[in-house]
């Protein structure tokens, strides 16, 4: 018997999508403002979201997921903070997925809260093909990995809401080109806003912090303040 | 390296769909990989071998089609083609395109369906 052609026309990664809707959903319901974060390893991720949850935890209600291929490192520095964390073990897989965040979170109650931050497993390359219900990605880029980073890898760049440059206090000793970098992004995703920051010098938090709240408040607007 | 897993996914949607219309096999696979997926087509191609693997899919031929990147460009004000992944400018104009509306494709655009198993 001859094949028959059928015409499908289907996401392959529906499921993941129906269930970030859902969270996405679930999280505007709530009024809490889901903020992921991607990078490559030794960007900077953890050292820079520790330190948005200290300032932020004086006035706000925050909690954090993060994601790791196999130790527990990287939640117990940001339990520091004294944020609620959990982790999300990934063992082999190279980045999360909608689903993993939505079991991490169990029943949590995200309506006590005013902020959650997701951190992604390092890589620059799996976590952009996944929408995990956030409602603001930030893919972060250190002074010290190279200004062409963006265009070697244009997809996450691309899919990312904002990015920051973190280690600014290491541009000059490690020779980054501020002005190549910027064009680089500017290119892989055309009006993106781009923070720069130094968490050991605590310079550009205040202007990120300031961008947060502003999309925080765009977003649920009874819940701001 | 998520191409095994994205197999897998495109590997359960489409033995999911061959049921609904009551087939047997797969014959092929029409996939649609946008530039700006996140998605490797070669990697893809070698993970669906394993991934296919006694599924009513194995031995299906995959074809991927790639699709370049496009956007609304402002100047134009038309849908045009990006200059590339790294430069998402006008192709005609070279001004930064508005919108992506086009690459990030991960879809399954057609299956071509067997009725009945038949004896190797």
């Amino acid at each position: 018997m001859k094949p028959r052609m059928l015409e499908v026309r289907t996401r392959i990664l529906k499921e993941n999508d129906q269930v970030a809707r859902v969270l996405r959903d679930r999280f505007d319901a709530a009024g809490v403002f889901v903020v992921s974060l991607v990078s490559s390893p030794g960007a900077g991720k953890t050292t820079f979201l520790r330190d948005t949850l200290c300032r932020l935890a004086r006035t706000h209600r925050i909690a954090a997921l993060v994601g790791d291929l196999a130790t527990d490192n990287d939640a117990a520095r940001l339990a520091e903070s004294g944020v609620p964390v959990r982790q999300i073990v990934t063992g082999t897989v190279c980045h999360l997925e909608a689903k993993m965040v939505e079991e991490a979170l169990g029943h949590w109650r995200l309506d006590q809260l005013d902020y959650l931050f997701i951190e992604n497993v390092g890589n620059l390359v799996c976590p952009s093909s996944y929408d995990l219900g956030e409602h603001l990605r930030l893919v972060l880029l250190s002074t010290t990995e190279g200004e062409d980073k963006p265009l070697k890898y244009p997809t996450i760049f691309n899919t990312a809401d904002v990015a920051v440059v973190t280690k600014m206090d290491l541009a000059e000793a490690a020779e980054f080109d501020r002005a190549a970098a910027l064009a680089a992004m500017q290119q892989v995703r055309p009006g993106i806003e781009v923070l720069e920051v130094s968490a050991k010098k605590g310079t550009g938090m205040d202007a990120w912090l300031a961008f947060l709240q502003a999309r925080a408040a765009a977003r649920h607007p009874a819940a701001a303040g | 390296m998520h191409e095994l897993s994205i197999a897998q996914s495109l590997v359960e949607l489409v033995t999911e769909r061959l049921r609904a219309a009551g087939g047997a096999r797969i014959a092929s696979v029409d996939v649609e990989v946008g530039v700006l997926s996140g998605v490797v087509p070669a990697a893809l191609l070698s993970a669906f071998e394993p991934a296919s693997r006694q599924t009513p899919l194995e031995g299906a031929q995959l074809r991927l089609h790639e699709v370049p990147v496009k956007g609304h460009c402002p100047t134009c004000g038309a849908e045009r083609d990006a200059v590339s992944v790294q430069r998402i400018h006008c192709a005609v104009c070279d001004t930064p395109l508005a919108a992506v509306t086009r690459g990030r494709e991960l879809d399954v655009i057609a299956i071509e369906v067997i009725d009945e198993a038949t004896d190797a």
